[in-house]
């Protein structure tokens, strides 16, 4: 695994015009730049581009990222349709989603739920609840649930064993 | 100006077998900043890597703000555009930016003018700001600005 971080933050500005339309500009800074001081920048920016246009600047978002170098082959045959989903409580009470594809066998059990006890996983549960959120940046503080959902498996097709002592 | 939303999303991008692609998302404080998120995000690609058959690809960090008194000008359109395009400090490398819903008055003789005030302050921003190109390379002096027109 070689993650090699992107050279540059893209940075995206929305804009909506008066019917409704949306549309978006995409510029660049160097990936050195502190979000603080991208922040200010980008505010700047946004600034001076309401002058001269007559769209409305509705938001705008900063990534980056990195990128795979030397992607391993994936396992012949794991899909991506195939997901092991753990769904977590939040501080706010609420509950959030985590989900990942193609999950190892030895992480299945036989009643169609997800053995969380089992080392790697269970490594895995550690770090979302050391410091992950859901989108409204509730703490994630506890896993009350986790199956193996594929796309089209309906409601009634879903396991009952979704319990993580297991 | 701007309000940030309170999570910062980290989109995680895998490759399946058939060369299916799929994407897992998660969220950090948005408070934290790009160093830290990016360590969180590559330790947990770690930990993930031993739980799936899958490879992964690619992850995105991203953090979002809005603009919640934002009005549109009544009767305008965001296909009329400019492009902004910059030399940069590598030879024949150019940045460009875009803005959308410029008003037809800033063209000149085809182009826009990039003497009108507010164009020639965007650009002095651009430059001033350190913005660059998607290579990294930083933009110096802007060379012209072209109307577009999206139909």
């Amino acid at each position: 695994m070689a993650l090699v971080a992107k050279p540059t933050l893209v940075v995206t500005i929305d804009y909506i015009d008066s019917t409704g339309s949306k549309g978006q500009s995409v510029t660049h800074l160097p990936a050195a730049t502190t979000m603080a001081a991208a922040i200010v920048k980008v505010d700047a920016t946004v600034a001076l581009l309401l002058a001269s246009t007559d769209c409305a600047i509705v938001g705008y978002s900063i990534a980056t990222g990195k990128l795979e170098t030397s992607t391993p082959a994936p396992t012949l045959g794991s899909r991506v349709e195939g997901r092991a989903t753990l769904t977590f409580r939040t501080a706010a009470a609420k509950t959030a989603h985590f989900g990942f594809p193609a999950p190892k066998g030895a992480l299945t059990a036989a009643t169609g739920g997800l053995v969380s006890t089992q080392a790697d996983l269970a490594a895995l549960i550690t770090d979302l609840l050391g410091g992950y959120c859901d989108s409204n940046g509730s703490d994630l503080t506890a896993l009350i649930a986790d199956e193996l959902i594929f796309n089209r498996t309906s409601i009634r097709q879903r396991t009952t064993d979704t319990s993580p002592a297991t | 100006m701007a309000t940030r939303l309170p999570a910062a999303s980290i989109e995680i991008i895998w490759q399946d077998g058939s060369g299916s692609r799929g994407i897992s998302e998660c969220h950090r404080h948005s408070s934290q900043d790009v160093a830290a998120v990016n360590a969180a995000a590559t330790s947990l690609c770690s930990v993930l890597l031993n739980v799936s058959d899958a490879a992964i690809v690619e992850y995105i960090t991203k953090w979002r703000f809005y603009i919640s008194d934002a009005r549109p000008t009544s009767g305008t359109t965001k296909n009329y555009g400019a492009t902004l395009i910059f030399a940069t400090a590598t030879t024949d490398e150019y940045a460009m930016v875009e803005v959308l819903g410029v008003p037809t008055s800033y063209i000149v003789d085809g182009m826009i003018d990039i003497a009108n005030a507010d164009i020639a302050a965007i650009g002095a921003n651009i430059i001033a700001s350190g913005y660059c190109n998607p290579f990294g390379s930083v933009a110096t002096t802007l060379i012209a600005a072209v109307p577009t027109f999206t139909p």
